[in-house]
């Protein structure tokens, strides 16, 4: 059998550092007591790292005041929280023509619901989406602007320092599924009011833990509320944070595994996994357009993009590409819809979909080569 | 080191206020410890700061310079923490 090549790191990052494993073990084996809850040596240790972790978040993302950090199970519960909550009745709000069912469902449900109105501005087939677009559908009502900083079909970043600049004091809710840990974020620098992340992508840690940064300006309402540790005496959520939102025991073995992963990408540096992505894009994308059966979807500028490449190929459907890179080759990738139609249709590869490639920090040149080879097998049979 | 080490207890709002207060306060020469909070005073989250009283405006001081908010000050008198701020 081939040796394993997995380029599916857009769905979950594969493999994890050693640091992950390491501290995963070290809190379930030595330390596995509840944070927060009580006097004891082990509970104080466990509250350590859920502290420690969320000061590596800080530092990570630039966030002054590392409370307002919560952990939630991932970008999508963290996206849910802000649409579900912060969203009121007749509110009006303003997304892109890219954005991940995580967005996009939730949304739909909630116009129906809460009569919210929605605006989409579009990206063009490339993915590129002009950012003075957003200023077309001001309202005096817009209560938030949801942007997905990097589709997760095209790859393609969206420039949201700008669009900060043009829609001024209206919040922005930055959907970093795809960047966080891979390309450098600063909330203070961005203008971010709301960012959702998750662990287990370009964070590198494990599945099962994320969570949302909201800024000073942002209140709303828990979406769960109990046992938090703290004011124990009352039945009165608290107010303060992250108590306000963290109900209920966290997940700690996840918080330790990104923990670990927090401190490994501390040391590499977020810049320089940055550079090393761009290189492998860079060269990916040129062996791939030697390929003449191939066609790759999204703005090829490799400085506009996440290290995903969409591709769709002459005569054959991505699923029965995918299906033959994995059991012909043993190299892992996604067919189909990426859960995003709404970017699909942007690039007009809806319903068929593409296969996508992800490639990460543990990717080299060699895992292109031998992918290009299998294409090219592939197109010739 | 236990709260008895100490004549002087900080109570928070949660850990992580006290572990903010501890990563604050560290470095800076000044004697404390994070402790289990005694039990005649009632902070749920079960951790406090221990420090001397000798020490309090100092500590007091480092922590307002970052906007730190200190739920409650209490000072050992005969054995039991009575609730100084």
């Amino acid at each position: 059998m081939n040796e394993l090549v997995y380029l599916d790191n857009a769905a979950t990052s594969f493999p994890k550092p050693e640091e992950v494993i390491n501290k995963i073990t070290e809190y379930l084996s030595r330390y596995a007591a509840n944070p927060g809850r009580s006097g004891h040596k082990l509970s104080l240790e466990a509250g350590k790292l859920v502290f420690e972790t969320r000061e590596l978040l800080s530092e990570l993302f630039n966030i002054s005041d590392s409370s307002r950090i919560i952990f939630t199970s991932n970008a999508t519960e963290s996206i849910n929280y802000v649409i579900n909550s912060f969203l009121k009745e007749n509110d009006h709000i303003i997304t892109t023509s890219v954005e991940h069912n995580s967005v996009m469902r939730p949304l739909r449900f909630i116009e129906r619901k809460k009569h919210i109105k929605i605006d989409v501005v579009k990206a063009n087939r490339d993915g590129l989406i002009n950012p003075y677009h957003f200023k077309e559908f001001i309202k005096e009502n817009t209560k938030l602007i949801i942007i997905n900083h990097a589709s997760n079909v095209t790859g393609v970043i969206t420039p949201v320092e700008k669009i900060k600049k043009i829609v001024g004091n209206i919040p922005v809710l930055l959907d970093a599924a795809q960047t966080a840990g891979c390309i450098p974020i600063d909330v203070k620098k961005s203008g971010i009011d709301l960012l959702a992340f998750t662990g287990h992508k370009s964070l590198l840690g494990p599945s099962g833990i994320g969570g949302l940064y909201i800024g000073n300006n942002i209140d709303f309402e828990p979406v769960k509320m109990g046992g938090t540790g703290s004011n124990s005496e009352l039945e009165k959520q608290p107010e303060f944070l992250p108590d306000k939102f963290e109900s209920g025991t966290l997940n700690v073995t996840g918080i330790a595994g990104l923990c670990g992963s927090l401190k490994f990408l501390m040391k590499t540096k977020v810049e320089n996994i940055r550079e090393k992505d761009k290189e492998l894009s860079g060269y990916f994308i040129n062996k791939l357009l030697e390929l003449e059966t191939v066609k790759i979807y999204g703005d090829l500028n490799i400085e506009n993009r996440v290290p995903l490449i969409s591709i769709n190929m002459k005569n054959r459907t991505s699923s029965e590409l995918c299906f033959k890179l994995d059991k012909e080759f043993n190299i892992m990738t996604r067919g189909g819809l990426h859960c995003a139609p709404a970017a699909h249709k942007t690039i007009l590869t809806f319903p068929e979909g593409t296969l996508r490639f992800s490639s990460g920090f543990f990717n080299s040149e060699k895992d292109v080569d031998k992918t290009i080879e299998a294409l090219y097998k592939i197109s010739k049979n | 080191m236990d709260s008895n080490s100490f004549d002087s207890i900080l109570i928070f709002q949660n850990i992580h206020s006290v572990l903010k207060a501890e990563k604050i306060l560290k470095g800076k020469n000044i004697f404390y410890d994070v402790v289990p909070v005694p039990k005649e005073i009632d902070s749920s989250c079960g951790m406090a700061i221990g420090i001397k009283s000798m020490e309090m405006d100092i500590v007091k001081n480092v922590l307002s310079t970052y906007k730190f908010e200190v739920k409650g000050i209490y000072l050992q008198k005969n054995g039991r923490f009575i609730r100084y701020e």
